[in-house]
């Protein structure tokens, strides 16, 4: 058996089309994700009550369905109610709410670990409830649990592989589509795991890049980085004689 | 001659944690230009009373006012007050992910609505006042504790308080960096700042302030000017105090 490689070359620029499909989504799915995470985590850190009953109800959901459940349900299942919505839309919606189920719980870890004393230092300035979320609780739980975030992050970008099922034009479906016709099996499907892959992990290196940036502690001459513990992280109790 | 308001005047305060009395029918009234400190063993409700002053702990009985109007403790209310009592923390609780120059910008900016091009002259020179100018662009975790518990000052500051509570702001530090802090609070007093101290630094309180305060389980126990109440204490317990911390 031999790999033929002028096939791969020929059949390209079909795939970058569906990878163009892939990235298109999953920008939009993990955009949303992070919205949706980061205000159900702020609710539950704040105990908003019932707000912070549903956030728990979505989440447990959503984490223990299967994502193909979710998208068929939006596909084939919401026309019964009289919504009818786009394979490309559907994937979006299911993908968010799939990564925003699991961004929440990233969140959660990171504005739950904000320190009481900050919150009440806000508060004692004059800082109104919400302007202590936005100034204080979100940037910092964002900082926190940014490196969680950046796991679920991918996780979106791989299963965005499962909108083949309901037709949406992404890479995996072009791959399958194309092999139906050309037997070339083993080729096409290596082809498409190397291309995802370097997805991945430029993925990875890109959320690396902005964990680097967001970290206001490697800025520090100790440079104690976002490792230890979060008192130290807040330099809360750290006492540098210099 | 014309009779002297105070500034703030606390009530009969009483504040409970559970079935546990903490504050039992506390009175200090604080005079503008005045600087109290407050001593008292451990567990004896000296945070607890600046906390419930602040609005960080709602109280179960008594009042306070500020420039005779009482303090309403719901939440709008409190957000108006704190902008004219400004608390300063054992653990300076600067925001880690904002420089120096930002700490002290937020609140101005944010709660009072001031403009930056207004806030930032001022806040320069407030820094400039603690020591730390050359500061304004680091973050908190690249300063010692002296350092940022004198940002944090500034932080109160900025906002133009009436009063300043500080509670006990020196604890967490290396002793070699508590002259600092110690030194930017009598510059403020020598410019007639009005504040309400908690402190177990005797001397320092002694300096520093109009009126000394001893509290004990919830109560005052004595209070008046230096000379007497670490001079010739009036009272047992008191005396008792002194001896152990002296
Ligand atoms: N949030 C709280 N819940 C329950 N009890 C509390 C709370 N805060 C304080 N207490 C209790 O109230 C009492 C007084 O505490 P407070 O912190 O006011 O004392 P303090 O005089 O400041 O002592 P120290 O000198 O150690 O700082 C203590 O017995 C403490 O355990
Ligand atoms: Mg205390």
């Amino acid at each position: 058996m031999s790999f033929d490689f002028g096939y791969i070359i020929d059949t390209l620029p079909l795939l970058l089309t569906g990878l163009k499909m892939t990235l298109f989504i999953s920008v939009f799915s993990i955009l949303f994700s992070l919205i949706i995470g980061m205000g159900g985590a702020v609710i539950r850190t704040l105990k908003i009550p019932v707000l912070s009953q549903l956030v728990v109800v979505y989440v447990d959901l959503i984490r223990n369905t299967p994502l193909l459940v979710h998208v068929f349900f939006l596909y084939f299942g919401l026309p019964a109610f009289g919504i009818k919505l786009s394979a490309v839309a559907v994937g979006i919606i299911a993908l968010s709410l799939w990564g925003g189920a699991f961004a929440a719980e990233n969140f959660r870890g990171g504005t739950d670990a904000v320190p009481h004393a900050l919150i009440e230092s806000g508060q004692s300035l004059g800082l109104s409830t919400w302007q202590i979320v936005s100034h204080v609780i979100i940037p910092l739980g964002f900082r926190i649990s940014f490196p969680a975030f950046s796991n679920t992050a991918v996780s979106v970008i791989k299963n965005s592989a499962y909108m083949t099922s309901i037709g949406v034009a992404e890479l995996t479906f072009m791959a399958v589509d194309r092999m139906a016709y050309d037997f070339k099996t083993y080729e096409m499907l290596l082809t498409i795991a190397v291309i995802y892959l370097i997805l991945i992990w430029g993925t990875s290196y890109l959320f690396g890049r902005i964990e680097r940036k967001l970290d206001f502690n490697n800025k520090t001459k100790k440079g104690s980085g976002l490792n230890g513990s979060v008192i130290k992280k807040f330099g809360l109790s750290s006492r540098r004689t210099d | 001659m014309e009779e002297r308001k105070p500034k703030l005047s606390i009530r009969n305060l009483q504040k409970q944690f559970g079935d546990n009395t903490i504050l039992r029918g506390v009175d200090i009234d604080v005079y503008s230009q005045e600087v109290i400190v407050i001593i008292g063993p451990s567990g004896s409700g000296k945070s607890t009373l600046l906390r419930c002053i602040n609005g960080l702990e709602s109280i179960n009985g008594g009042e306070v006012y500020i420039d005779d109007c009482k303090i309403e403790y719901t939440p709008s209310a409190l957000q108006q007050v704190r902008q004219r009592i400004g608390m300063v923390f054992q653990s300076y609780n600067l925001f880690p992910h904002l420089t120096v120059i930002e700490n002290l910008l937020l609140a101005p900016m944010k709660v009072q609505k001031r403009a930056k091009s207004e806030v930032l002259p001022q806040a320069r020179e407030l820094l400039e006042q603690v020591g730390l100018l050359d500061k304004a662009d680091s973050y908190p975790a690249q300063l010692s504790g002296g350092q940022q518990q004198r940002v944090a000052i500034a932080r109160s500051l900025v906002m133009n308080p009436e009063v300043l509570l500080f509670d006990e702001v020196t604890s967490a530090l290396d002793p070699e960096r508590v002259r600092d802090v110690l030194d930017v609070m009598k510059d403020l007093a020598s410019r007639g700042t009005t504040m309400l101290i908690v402190t177990h630094e005797m001397g320092f309180g002694r300096d520093v302030g109009d009126r000394i305060i001893f509290m004990d389980q919830g109560v005052i126990v004595e209070q008046g000017p230096p000379e007497v109440v670490f001079g010739n204490p009036q009272e047992e317990r008191t005396r008792q105090f002194l001896r152990n911390a002296m």
